[in-house]
């Protein structure tokens, strides 16, 4: 599909603002797998028009199978945005509704593969506390839905995913606030730490780490 | 009657959040969950890719896809062929390197 279907292109986005913290790894060095939105803030993948406008974006590490479903989803957008026939409002309402039959229609694996890594769930229950996030299943009152342990219920990620680019449709790629758009769970993601016990600490992401720490205060 | 007054209360639900701001009304009832999906995530979560394995794998990626490394060439090639443009940014190098 990305051979027939995209044109493909990447970019090293160690130096901009957005981008979180993790340690250095070589080519040769033990590949992980992980949960669906892992690692928002180091890893993007969007689906762009020719005319650079947003179809669709998914912040972090994606299961292959998820992938290609999203990737396949983003071509159905695609589709929607190139359609002359009709006006923005009309696109737009229907891009809204199928990310909303897009989240109703993934399958359980899905599900259990966007769940979310325990140290990003703490993170932003800590958050949680103090500013209204959309990362929280709520009830009918808003209040956030409990777990049995008393800590509040994750949303899952593929659905946080799709809720926040539904808020999003067909943005230049200029205007996207990549920023808010990844922002869930902490700045520093490393699943490779403890299994080839090698890495090299990226010094210049932690002094901009720690920069970020004191201006959040 | 019970079911479909489970499902009037689903969408009522469902309206609520939405009217509370969430544009995905989704409620605890609605996500779907199996035994078969949590042991095959468990077993995805296990994998691990080394020695010639990831070698295969990495440049199998890196060169049989013609990668864009400017969003600008990426976008000439996209208005000529009308295709959409998978546009990937890293923390670190495609090949893995970070």
């Amino acid at each position: 599909m990305l051979r027939t279907d995209f044109v493909v292109g990447w970019k090293n986005i160690r130096r901009e603002d957005y981008v979180g913290y993790s340690c250095g790894y070589d080519r040769r060095q033990t590949a992980v797998a992980t949960t669906n939105g892992a690692g928002p803030r180091n890893t993007q993948i969007f689906v762009l028009s020719p005319d650079l406008v947003v179809l669709h974006a998914l912040p972090g590490f994606w299961h292959p199978d998820d992938l290609a479903r999203e990737l396949r989803f983003a071509k159905r957008i695609a589709k929607l945005w190139e359609d002359q026939g009709k006006s923005v409002e009309t696109k737009t309402r229907m891009y809204r509704r199928m990310h909303r039959r897009e989240v109703y229609t993934q399958s359980p694996e899905t599900y259990a593969r966007s769940t979310w890594q325990n140290f990003d769930a703490h993170f932003e229950r800590h958050r949680g506390q103090s500013e209204r996030r959309d990362t929280f299943l709520r009830d009918a009152n808003g209040e956030p839905v409990t777990e049995a342990n008393g800590t509040w219920r994750m949303k899952p990620i593929n659905v946080l995913v799709h809720e926040r680019m539904s808020r999003r449709p067909f943005v230049a790629w200029d205007d996207f606030d990549l920023d808010a758009f990844v922002d869930y769970g902490t700045l520093h993601y490393d699943n490779n730490r403890g299994v080839d016990r090698r890495h090299r600490e990226f010094r210049g992401q932690e002094r901009l780490k720690k920069q970020r720490e004191r201006a959040t205060r | 009657m019970q079911r479909r007054l489970s499902t009037f209360a689903v969408c009522l639900l469902a309206g609520t959040a939405a009217a509370q701001g969430a544009l995905i009304p989704h409620t605890l009832a609605d996500i779907p969950a199996n035994e078969t999906a949590t042991t095959t995530k468990q077993e995805f979560l296990a994998t691990r890719v080394a020695g010639v394995d990831l070698s295969r794998s990495v440049k199998r990626v890196v060169t049989e896809l013609e990668w864009h490394k400017r969003l600008s060439t990426a976008q000439i090639e996209a208005q000529k062929t009308g295709k959409p443009i998978l546009w990937l940014q890293l923390l670190g190098d495609l090949d893995g390197y970070a």
